[in-house]
C-alpha cells in the first residue's frame, strides 16, 4: 500500500465511525413491511384461485369451448384490483411518448438482484406479458442472420429497431437499422473508435434523420452524426468535460447534451459547427429537451424541480420529509419512505406503494412503466407494471442457478423494453400499451 | 409486532455495521438508511434459506452494493453528493487530509467510489469487486484508475501522511 492507498483507507474507516445509529426498532419495522407484504401477496393468490374456481363453474354449467378459455385463462382483471387502488386521474396525464429517442452503452443492461438458490413456487406470478398486452410484444432470433451478437438500442419507427454490434466489450463497431417484420438488418454505418479513446461509443440518439453518439479520449468528448439513411460517420463537435456525457439528444436540427460531472446544458448544430452553452439553462441539466432539471439537496436522484426553457413552465415535485430516492419524469415520479417504495404524481396525487424491490430513484418509463422482480422467498419472476391500471404482467425470466435474477429495465427515453430469453429477443414496445 | 427472534438478533449485532457500510459508500446519512432498510427487507424475505446456505452479512452487502449504483447502471448520472453530512450525526468531525479525502470521496462519480470503498472499506480484491457490482474486472480496474488519478492529483503526496 502506498501512501495515498493509505489515506483513503484511514478516511473512509474515520467517516464509518461518523455514520448515523440504526433507528430503534428497525428490525420490528422491517418485519412488520416483510409480513403486509406476505399478507398481500396471499390476497393475491385467493383472488386468482377464485377466478379460476369461477371459470371452471362455467365450464360445468356450460361445457363450451368459449369457457374453456376462461379457465385455463383466469380473468386478469380480478387480479389488479386487489394489489392496488390506482388513481383514475393518473391516466388522463400521462404525455405522449418523446419524439426523441436516445439511450445509454448498455440501454438494456438488467440489474441483477441476488437471492437464494431455491426459487420459489412460480404459481403467484401474474400472466405472461403476451397475453396480457400482446399487440406490444415481438419476438426475434437472439442472433443476426450471419450469427453474431447484436444490442438493440431504441426504435427507429413502430417496426424498426436500431442496433450495435460489437467488436469487443461495449465497444460498438456499426449500427444497424432491423426490420420486426422481416427480420432483416442493414448496416447504416460503421462505428469509429479512435486510437486512445477511453469511451467507446455512448448514447445514440435518433432525431431529425440522423443518429448521434459521443466517444471521449480523456477530457475530450467527441460527438458524431450519420444519417439514418446511411453513410459515413463524421465528427460533428468536440467538447472538453470531465467524466463525458451525461444526456445527449437531437431536437430541432440541434444536438442537446449535459456533462457528466459539470452542470449546464449544451447545444450544437447537428451540421456541425461551435458548441454554445445553453445560458436559458443555468446549472441545469438535460432531462428531455426543452425541458432542464436539478436536483434537489435532500433527495438522492433527481428532476424532482424542472423547467422548460422554451415556455418558463417550470414543475415541481412534492418531496415529504423523511422521503429519499427520487426519480421523476414529466409526470410521475418514484421515492422511497422507510425504505418503502412508492410511485405518485409531481403534484403527490395518486400514490401507490409498491411492497417490492423497485431499483432507487428510477423514473417510471413513459411516465407509466416499472420493472422490478417478485418473489417471496426467493425470486419467482419479473413483472411489468402499468401504474395507471395497475395491471401487470410477467416477462417469463426466471432466477439463474444462484438464484439472483435479471431485471431489464427500459431503455433511455422509455418505449424498448428488450431482453434475451433463451434463443429469442423479447421487444417489448411499450407505447403499444394500450 | 415480534420479529423472527434470530433475525432480530442479526440486525441487532451487524445492523450498525451495514449502516457504516452503506454510509461510505452513500456519502449520505438518509440514502445510508433507505439501502440499509430496503436490504434487511429483502434479506427477512429470504431470511430462512439464507441464514442456512449463506452468509447473511455479505447478502445484504452485496444487495446494498448493488441497490446503490442500480440508477448507474440504468442511466450513468452521477450524484452530486459534496456536502459533507448533517453534523447530528457527527460523534467527531473530520479534520485534514481526511476531511479532504472525504469530501473528494463524495464527490466522484458513483462507480468510482463504490470501487474505490469495495476495495479500501471492505477489502476486497478486483475480481471479487467485479463480482459484487456485477461488472468486468476491466472496468473495476479503470475506475479505480480514473478515481485515483484524480485523488492523487488533488491530494499532494505531502499532505497524505498527516494523520
Amino acid at each position: 500500500m502506498n501512501d495515498l492507498d493509505e489515506a483513503i483507507a484511514r478516511s473512509l474507516g474515520r467517516a464509518a465511525e461518523r455514520a448515523p445509529r440504526l433507528p430503534e426498532g428497525l428490525a420490528a419495522r422491517v418485519e412488520t413491511r416483510y409480513r403486509a407484504r406476505r399478507r398481500r401477496r396471499q390476497a393475491v393468490l385467493a383472488a386468482a384461485a377464485v377466478a379460476v374456481v369461477a371459470g371452471g363453474t362455467v365450464l360445468v354449467l356450460r361445457d363450451t369451448p368459449a369457457s374453456t378459455t376462461v379457465a385455463t385463462t383466469p380473468d386478469r382483471s380480478a387480479q389488479p384490483a386487489t394489489v392496488t387502488a390506482p388513481d383514475a386521474a393518473v391516466t388522463a396525464q400521462v404525455p405522449p411518448p418523446p419524439t426523441e429517442l436516445s439511450s445509454s452503452p448498455e440501454p438494456n443492461a438488467p440489474l441483477t438482484f441476488t437471492a437464494e438458490a431455491t426459487p420459489g413456487p412460480a404459481g403467484a406470478l401474474p400472466p405472461p406479458v403476451e397475453q396480457v398486452w400482446p399487440q406490444a410484444v415481438r419476438k426475434i432470433p437472439a442472433r443476426l442472420a450471419d450469427g453474431r451478437a447484436y444490442h438493440p438500442q431504441l426504435f427507429l419507427d413502430d417496426r424498426t429497431l436500431l442496433l450495435t454490434t460489437e467488436s469487443g466489450f461495449e465497444k460498438a463497431d456499426a449500427v444497424h437499422s432491423y426490420d420486426l417484420e422481416t427480420r432483416q438488418a442493414t448496416k447504416i454505418a460503421d462505428v469509429v473508435t479512435p486510437a486512445g479513446s477511453t469511451t467507446f461509443a455512448s448514447d445514440f440518439a435518433a432525431g431529425d434523420g440522423h443518429l448521434v453518439w459521443w466517444t471521449a479520449r480523456g477530457n475530450q468528448v467527441t460527438i458524431w452524426a450519420v444519417p439514418l439513411g446511411g453513410g459515413t460517420a463524421e465528427k460533428v463537435a468536440t467538447h472538453a468535460t470531465a467524466g463525458g456525457l451525461d444526456r445527449l439528444q437531437v431536437a430541432d436540427g440541434t444536438i442537446y447534451f449535459s456533462g457528466q460531472e459539470a452542470p449546464g446544458v449544451y447545444s450544437v448544430p447537428l451540421g456541425g459547427g461551435t458548441v454554445e452553452r445553453v445560458e436559458r439553462a443555468g446549472e441545469h441539466r438535460l432531462m428531455a429537451w426543452p425541458w432542464v432539471g436539478v436536483r434537489a439537496k435532500e433527495v438522492s436522484d433527481g428532476f424532482t424541480a424542472i423547467v422548460n426553457v422554451e415556455t418558463g413552465e417550470k414543475k415541481e415535485a412534492v418531496v415529504r420529509p423523511g422521503e429519499s430516492f427520487f426519480g421523476c419524469g414529466l409526470v410521475m415520479c418514484s421515492g422511497s419512505r422507510e425504505g418503502q417504495a412508492f410511485v405518485r404524481m409531481r403534484d403527490g396525487g395518486g400514490e401507490q406503494r409498491l411492497d417490492a424491490m423497485v431499483p432507487p430513484g428510477v423514473a417510471p418509463a413513459l411516465d407509466r412503466f416499472l420493472t422490478y422482480p417478485i418473489g417471496d422467498d426467493g425470486w419467482e419472476g419479473v413483472v411489468l407494471r402499468d401504474l395507471t391500471g395497475g395491471t401487470q404482467a410477467e416477462l417469463g425470466i426466471r432466477p439463474g442457478k444462484d438464484g439472483s435474477i435479471d431485471t431489464p429495465m427500459p431503455a433511455s427515453g422509455g418505449r424498448l423494453l428488450t431482453y434475451e430469453l433463451g434463443e429469442e429477443r423479447i421487444v417489448i414496445d411499450l407505447s403499444k400499451i394500450p | 409486532m415480534e420479529p423472527d427472534a434470530r433475525f432480530a438478533d442479526f440486525v441487532a449485532q451487524r445492523g450498525d455495521a451495514l449502516l457504516r457500510y452503506a454510509y461510505v459508500l452513500a456519502g449520505d446519512p438518509h440514502d445510508a438508511a433507505d439501502l440499509v432498510q430496503e436490504a434487511l427487507l429483502k434479506l427477512r424475505a429470504s431470511w430462512s434459506k439464507v441464514r442456512h446456505k449463506d452468509n447473511p452479512e455479505s447478502y445484504a452487502r452485496t444487495t446494498i452494493s448493488r441497490l446503490h449504483i442500480a440508477v448507474w447502471r440504468r442511466r450513468r448520472r452521477e450524484l452530486p453528493i459534496g456536502q459533507v453530512p448533517d453534523r447530528e450525526h457527527h460523534d467527531a468531525l473530520p479534520t485534514g487530509v481526511d476531511d479532504t479525502l472525504w469530501r473528494l470521496l463524495a464527490a466522484l462519480p458513483r462507480r468510482q467510489r463504490a470501487v474505490l470503498v469495495l476495495r479500501y472499506y471492505e477489502q476486497l480484491t478486483d475480481e471479487e469487486i467485479a463480482g459484487v457490482l456485477g461488472v468486468s474486472r476491466g472496468t473495476v480496474r479503470s475506475q479505480a484508475s480514473r478515481a485515483l488519478d484524480k485523488l492523487r492529483a488533488a491530494v499532494p503526496a505531502s499532505e497524505r501522511s498527516t494523520p
